[in-house]
């Protein structure tokens, strides 16, 4: 039987723009959607995605125990009892990424790809032993990136390090009022630099950090702004042909500011 | 002789007893950081202080404030190296507006394919601050860990400070750029997952080794609506000395893409917070402010008011 | 049947039943690597089936000659816990990830090694500096008797201490640090982590903290996450969590109705 295609490594090199936000506001948005999903933190001694999702007092075993044969998959996936469709598998955090090899989360990849419609794997930062484990078992990769001098560069580079995979780009954190201004690369920009398709863009939003913080996804919530951003995102990963946000012109913004327009 | 003392650790007292938390629970026990080191452990000539910046979680600003403390303390008149301990992913020298003048690397002076000074790239507007930076085509595990010490060593002969910007991560990256380093100081940001990863990054430096904290992007707003968590929860679960709180600006990435130091951006509260937090690391008292909320939710509206008007102008 | 090698040593799946049929099995596996299989030390996993306890009796013979160590067994069901205990096995609860080891593969804090070694463990000690011949070196006098651990200090996130006896810490356990104890665990501070008490089974076992706050909770084979709505307490609130009529309940400590007398350990 040919094997699905239906992993997914969500992966940045740079640190801290957005890859376990990402992972699990996608997550959401494909399980809101009737996919079934699984969720792999492999960022193994400083897991996050499970803080993000608000599932850290349910970890019983993790991905660590997994490899060793400590257990079965079904009892380190964690369900989310929020939606259906939609678990975890989370890393170990008593441990280090040394703990387990590419050939073992290659096999719980695959063992995953099987069960489920998409696996999407939430990659550390770097491009270490962590790295190397989270895209192991990857058949196409989302490279998180923000329009930002930094983080495209080691974008870049990581699209260096995916062999032959298919990769799309998420242009996190875009700042419309910068990008007018000129203080920031515009989608396009980015894009022409990287050379890849976009797969999504989503715009920055203090909301976020309200989400990540009390472990709320903001995709669970369908009247949040972003709710629709990652919605759209999950449907072009489906392989629906919608238009990416573009952020400067959409309906979300201007009816934002035609309800404050509105108020005064 | 307590003027250098108090330069080679760089106490504090003052600032930090300020912000001593009527907390039940400090931690009794445990090496104390700030201990001052009893006078026979200093060598016998005065050499440079070597600090890794760490953190752990990636993203929450520590090449920003390698580039900036060092800038400050060149400033003041020390002679400062900032070194890039991210092989494979530097951003070091991208955030100092030095790409385009890299020709060797750390890896490269390891190797013996060039001297150190040869590697070594003088900032373009002061002279008392250098950059050493990280190659980008190799991996993090071709550098062995006895040869990044005797590098830093090496440059602690030469300058006062020697800053050394951490990769995210705790991995063979990290334990490198910790090797060398005889301080830390620890960025977080005031969000859950940093100071999650702040703790595990706490737990793995030596025990005997002084930590600091600086606890980045701080957005008042935020704090007050309880988004983010305040300075109080921080320490609560960190336990570490205070050493600067930086407010959230987008002018840190104005300076990023323009490859100029925010310390240079006149007016910036972030620059003058670094430049407050040089100051502490060469011994003086400098209170941490308490950060006003400068942006109230009707002038945030405002101004989004305008950016409609010109649009449609 | 099926052996796998972790850094901590051995775990042997024995699902199938009748286990003697097993046993011819678990030899001729031992027999291609006899040297390498000696000294270690094997956790049995029993699934659910049930057995009698002299089932285990050809398991654990062939075991003995091949100088393995049998650590203890991992149980899906009681009454093959009951079998265990009666064939003279320790049971590991929940997880195996969770039995407490003389020497840990997880981190540990350096000072918590040293605290370690004080206590007399120089077979864990040579054990830290030899990774890999790990099974080789735990001795049998690191495992006997009750090895209460008295730490002073605060555990960070990824930080883990565990013991067979009691633990008492004096300082705070972060979130993402664990305590695992098969006796009682007490701390003198702010428990954010995971904490598991009575790790073999013991269902008598309690938690005991100035401030419980923790991630999740584990009392023998239960577990309990707290709920969201409890408040973070602005002081020292001291509470014992323990095992009431099959529940992890939690109470205000210092009040101790007439309560059957625990073992004393």
């Amino acid at each position: 039987m040919k094997q699905k295609q239906n992993v997914y490594v969500v992966t940045s090199g740079k640190g801290g723009v957005g890859k376990t936000t990402t992972t699990a506001n996608l997550g959401v948005a494909l399980a809101r959607l009737g996919k079934q999903v699984a969720l792999v933190d492999a960022d193994i001694g400083l897991r996050n995605l499970d803080l993000v999702l608000g599932l850290e007092k349910r970890i019983v075993y993790d991905v660590v125990d997994l490899a060793e044969g400590r257990c079965q998959p079904r009892q380190a996936l964690i369900k989310d009892k929020r939606l259906s469709g939609l678990y975890l598998m989370p890393a170990a955090q008593t441990k280090a990424k040394e703990s387990v090899s590419e050939e073992q989360m290659e096999r719980v990849a695959r063992s995953l790809s099987s069960e489920f419609d998409v696996v999407l794997i939430d990659c550390p930062a770097g491009i270490e032993h962590g790295f190397r484990n989270a895209i192991a078992g990857a058949d196409e990769a989302i490279v998180v990136t923000m329009p930002e001098v930094a983080a495209i560069r080691d974008a870049d580079r990581i699209l260096g390090m995916l062999g032959n995979r298919r990769a799309r780009i998420v242009v996190n954190r875009v700042r419309p009022d910068m990008v007018k201004s000129g203080d920031m690369l515009s989608v396009d920009d980015v894009a022409e630099i990287l050379g890849r398709e976009i797969l999504g863009v989503v715009p920055d939003d203090e909301e976020i950090i309200d989400s990540t913080n009390r472990g709320q996804p903001v995709a669970l919530d369908a009247t949040r702004r972003l709710s629709g951003v990652y919605s759209i995102m999950a449907r072009r990963l489906l392989g629906e042909d919608l238009a990416a946000v573009d952020v400067l012109n959409d309906g979300i913004w201007n009816r934002l500011r035609a309800i404050l327009v509105g108020q005064r | 002789m307590s003027q250098d003392v108090r330069e080679q650790t760089g106490l504090d007292v003052a600032s930090s007893t300020e912000l001593q938390q009527n907390s039940a629970l400090e931690t009794a026990t445990g090496p104390d950081p700030s201990a001052v080191k009893p006078q026979q452990s200093l060598p016998p000539k005065v050499t440079g202080r070597a600090i890794v910046i760490t953190s752990g979680k990636g993203g929450v600003g520590k090449t920003t404030v390698t580039a900036n403390l060092g800038t400050a303390l060149a400033d003041a008149g020390k002679r400062v190296v900032v070194v890039d301990a991210d092989v494979g992913l530097r951003n070091l020298d991208v955030v100092m507006g030095l790409e385009n003048r890299v020709r060797n690397h750390s890896l490269d002076v390891i190797e013996e394919h060039c001297t150190l000074d040869e590697a070594l790239v003088r900032d373009r507007m002061r002279k008392s601050l250098s950059l050493l930076p990280a190659a980008q085509d190799r991996d993090k595990d071709e550098m062995p860990l006895d040869a990044m010490q005797r590098l830093v060593q090496e440059l602690q002969a030469r300058f006062d400070f020697v800053l050394i910007d951490c990769p995210a991560g705790i991995e063979h990256g990290f334990r490198n750029a910790i090797v060398g380093a005889q301080e830390a100081v620890i960025v977080t940001t005031p969000e859950v997952s940093a100071v999650r990863d702040a703790d595990r990054v706490a737990g793995l430096l030596p025990g005997d080794m002084p930590v600091k904290l600086i606890v980045n992007r701080i957005r008042p707003h935020l704090v007050k609506k309880g988004t983010m968590l305040n300075i109080e929860d921080v320490l609560d679960i960190l336990r570490l000395d205070l050493i600067g709180v930086v407010p959230d600006d987008k002018d840190v990435i104005v300076a990023t893409n323009r490859g100029a130091p925010v310390v240079d951006i006149a007016g910036s509260h972030t620059g003058a917070a670094f430049r407050r937090i040089a100051a502490r690391m060469l011994g003086e008292n400098v209170p941490i402010p308490t950060l006003q909320d400068r942006t109230a939710w009707f002038s945030r509206v405002l101004s989004s008011l305008r950016f409609t008007r010109s649009e449609r102008g | 049947m099926q052996i796998k090698g972790t850094k901590s040593g051995l775990l042997l799946h024995l699902h199938e039943r009748p286990l003697t049929t097993v046993v011819a099995k678990l030899r001729e596996r031992l027999a291609t690597l006899p040297q390498f299989y000696r000294g270690g030390r094997a956790v049995l996993m029993l699934g659910e089936q049930p057995l009698a306890p002299q089932d285990l009796d050809g398991i654990l013979a062939t075991l003995e000659e091949f100088g393995i160590a049998a650590d203890g067994a991992v149980c899906d069901a009681q009454v093959v816990a009951e079998a265990a205990r009666g064939a003279g096995l320790q049971i590991v609860a929940a997880s195996v990830a969770a039995a407490p080891r003389v020497h840990d593969d997880r981190t540990e804090p350096a000072d918590v090694r040293k605290a370690w070694h004080e206590g007399g463990e120089s077979a864990a000690r040579r054990a830290l500096r030899h990774p890999s011949s790990n099974g080789a070196a735990s001795s049998p006098e690191a495992q006997q008797g009750a090895q209460n651990c008295y730490y002073k200090g605060s555990l960070r996130s990824g930080q883990s201490l565990s013991a067979f006896g009691n633990i008492v810490v004096v300082g705070d356990i972060n979130a993402g640090a664990e305590l695992i104890a098969t006796g009682d665990i007490m701390v003198w501070g702010t428990l954010r982590g995971v904490a598991h008490a009575g790790a073999e089974g013991d269902d008598a076992a309690a938690v005991y903290a100035l401030r419980l706050e923790p991630t999740q909770l584990r009392i023998s084979r239960h577990l309990a996450a707290s709920p969201n709505e409890r408040k973070k307490a602005s002081g020292p609130s001291p509470e014992v969590a323990r095992i009431i009529d099959g529940a992890i309940v939690i109470e205000t400590a210092g009040s101790y109705p007439n309560r059957p007398q625990a073992s004393t350990r």
